[in-house]
């Protein structure tokens, strides 16, 4: 089956939905497409693939990416770093809100901005893993992911 | 599968973008750069596209 990222679905049951690893040599990743959308600016949209990472705390992004889709950071409070199991990041956070839509979902959560090109964009647990329940199979290489049916997140455009 | 570009991109091979951004669309790569502003302007009149941070393979991807 192929969803539009844009067209939107109000789930009225619970769903599973299964998607296979992002292979890269004997590396395979858990990786899923999302529409990014900044509440502020309904025009800017952005198909971007990011790794889902149960381990995250928040959604990590580049801050360049932000500002491709209307994020305005100028008067954005520069926020403590995150740490991570490599250490503290040295380059500068800001904190923002944002649409995440996904399977014809729509989420709105903060997600980490960080100045930096280095960054691979990563779906963290707030905002994302209490709407799914997610479960990674690395022996098939797939991740499945179950909807919970909770209409008021969920929008017809 | 999400999208024409989630197939695509799960089917390719893409290790020579190893550590590279890129957009993708109609499958086939439209863009590639170093960041995801640089493939968003270079794709900029692809309307269908989607955008990947291909990961590092020499890098083992600790977050």
């Amino acid at each position: 089956m192929v969803f539009s990222t844009m067209k939107r679905i109000e789930y009225t049951h619970k769903c599973l939905f299964e998607f296979p690893y992002f292979k890269m040599g004997q590396r395979h990743y858990p990786y899923i497409e999302v529409d990014l959308l900044y509440v502020d600016n309904e025009k800017k949209t952005e198909d971007v693939m990011c790794l889902l990472d149960s381990g995250a705390d928040y959604t990590v992004l580049p801050k360049d990416l932000g500002e491709s889709i209307g994020v305005d950071f100028s008067e954005m409070r520069v926020v403590n770093p995150p740490e991570g199991i490599s250490g503290k990041i040295s380059a500068k956070c800001y904190i923002s809100p944002l649409n995440i839509n996904f399977l014809g979902a729509s989420f709105l959560t903060e997600v980490v901005w960080i100045e930096s090109n280095d960054v691979n964009p990563v779906i963290g647990r707030k905002g994302f893993f209490d709407k799914f329940d997610v479960s990674f199979s690395q022996s098939s290489d797939k991740i499945a992911l179950v909807f919970h049916s909770t209409p008021k997140c969920c929008f017809e455009k | 599968m999400i999208s024409e570009n989630f197939g695509f991109l799960m089917k390719g091979n893409f290790d020579k973008y190893s550590g590279e951004w890129i957009a993708v669309s109609e499958n086939k790569i439209v863009a590639v750069g170093k960041s995801a502003s640089e493939v968003i302007d270079k794709a900029k009149n692809i309307r269908k596209r989607t955008i990947m941070k291909i990961p590092n393979k020499r890098q083992i991807l600790l977050l």
